[in-house]
């Protein structure tokens, strides 16, 4: 089969793995970001909150880092097959991230207005969303590393976990806002908060998708393959 | 009329060795196909089998079966000059013929087959044939002139229109616009989306964004250790450059070896 492929294209594979771990750098930095915000939240951190918010930039400048590497390949290498659904994917779960990172800043600005609330009210709902989102997105971040479509699949799966978890919640706040007017303003601060959480996990899942892309070249692979599972016999 | 073209277990030989072995694939009508693969893989050798051409070379045979249309090229009874006149080829290197006009570059097709008819007829079939290579506009007040002193697209778009002025069902091309420079490449291109209303259309290139833009289905072609060429996969080229099924095509278009 010829030379060995470094021998060909060294260059143009440099390029395509140092992409690769510019997303898995990205990923490792907002799964820090996020564990981040939601301990802030917990201390009620108003330092460490506006750090974050203040850190948003570095995350946004990540995506575009990785965004401009991607559209370079493009333009220059012409990737094709596998190589292009990864630059491709590269792109996309750039964007998820960044907007996770958007979700995580979101959260740091309610701890920094809420400070001046009174303490009180249930997060415990909240805190389980946190960490079924916190094992999401390691676990989704491990397969775009590992190119695992079946912990990807997992992970897509997992995502109504946590949608079932906010609607809780947010029944859980309503009740106690309604019984409690004192609760309204925090308790509308902490739907914020699960609403961040739950479109974080929701992110999540579309970096799943992204994953099953790379792998199978379907770009609704999970789809086809719930919809073949459903088909009975 | 536009006819689709099997090749039947085709294999091909120069002398005692074997370049090409057992390929079984249908080119559809009005479809291009494109076949890729590195140097030495026997595309050209299987293009030219298509059309009888292969065997022109001293010692060589072909094996197996291609069908265009209903009518079978190595049929007892086929003559392989008529197969010709029925495909047409156009190669690399544009070859117009050196001591004729643009004109007679044309008509000589027809005018050696005994095509030829009444001086109008032949205008009309002139202008015709350069018109659907997309030269006419640049050429019409020039006719008489030699076809060499155009540029080098415009000689391969002589080339073409001379293999259209034999009203084939079938165009071959062998690499056609690899010795032209981007813009003319790309009117060759243009071209050949245009043409496929009328004709099927078989094109190896080396250039694999060229067969990714212009080809309906794409086969790769790959010599193993022994070095006789295979048909290694043949798809849909959407499919072929986003998803090949075989990682020796997934190595290749993606510029692991070659």
């Amino acid at each position: 089969m010829g030379q060995g492929a470094a021998a060909i294209r060294e260059h143009y594979l440099r390029q395509l793995t140092e992409l690769d771990q510019a997303v898995q750098h990205m990923g490792d930095a907002v799964l820090e970001t996020m564990r981040s915000s939601l301990d802030t939240l917990d201390r009620m951190d108003v330092a460490r909150a506006k750090e974050l918010v203040e850190n948003d930039n570095v995350i946004d400048r990540m995506r575009h880092s990785i965004e401009e590497r991607a559209f370079t390949l493009i333009a220059t290498q012409q990737p094709a097959a596998s190589d292009l659904r990864l630059v491709m994917a590269a792109s996309t779960v750039a964007t998820e991230l960044e907007r996770i990172g958007d979700y995580c800043s979101g959260i740091a600005k309610i701890v920094l207005i809420m400070a001046a609330e009174p303490e009180g009210g249930s997060t415990a709902g909240i805190h389980r969303m946190a960490a079924i989102t916190d094992n999401l997105l390691t676990r989704a971040l491990e397969a775009f590393k590992a190119r695992d479509i079946d912990v990807a699949a997992a992970v897509w799966m997992n995502d109504d976990e946590v949608d079932d978890l906010y609607h809780d919640v947010f029944q859980e706040q309503i009740e106690e806002m309604a019984a409690h007017k004192s609760t309204v303003r925090r308790g509308t601060y902490m739907l914020w908060v699960a609403h961040n959480v739950e479109r974080m996990a929701d992110r999540v899942t579309n970096i799943a998708e992204s994953v099953a892309f790379v792998v199978t070249g379907d770009v609704a692979a999970f789809r086809d393959r719930l919809e073949m599972e459903s088909v009975p016999g | 009329m536009a006819e689709s073209v099997r090749a039947d277990e085709v294999s091909a030989w120069y002398g005692k060795k074997l370049a090409i072995r057992d390929i079984s694939v249908t080119m559809e009508p009005n479809k291009v196909t494109a076949l890729i693969g590195p140097s030495g893989c026997g595309k050209s050798t299987f293009l030219r089998s298509i059309n009888r051409l292969h065997e022109v070379v001293p010692g060589a045979k072909v094996a197996g079966d291609i069908w265009v249309g209903d009518r079978n090229v190595y049929g007892k009874d086929m003559d392989a000059v008529k197969v010709r006149a029925n495909i047409g080829m156009v190669f690399q290197r544009p070859n117009p013929f050196p001591t004729m006009s643009i004109y007679d570059n044309i008509a000589a097709g027809p005018r050696l087959s005994g095509r030829a008819g009444k001086r109008k007829q032949m205008d009309e079939l002139v202008e015709h044939s350069l018109r659907q290579a997309a030269l006419w506009d640049e050429v019409k007040d020039r006719l008489k002139e030699p076809a060499t002193g155009l540029s080098g697209g415009q000689q391969q778009r002589v080339c073409i229109a001379r293999a259209l002025a034999m009203k084939p069902g079938v165009l071959l091309l062998d690499e056609p616009s690899s010795a032209l420079d981007p813009i003319a490449s790309f009117k060759i291109e243009e071209l050949l989306l245009q043409l496929k209303n009328d004709y099927t259309m078989v094109i190896v290139t080396h250039n694999m964004q060229q067969a990714a833009r212009i080809a309906d289905f794409t086969g790769f072609m790959l010599a193993g250790t022994d070095y006789v060429g295979e048909l290694v996969e043949y798809g849909e080229t959407t499919k072929m450059f986003s998803n090949p099924s075989d990682s020796r095509t997934e190595a290749y278009i993606t510029g692991r070896f070659g």
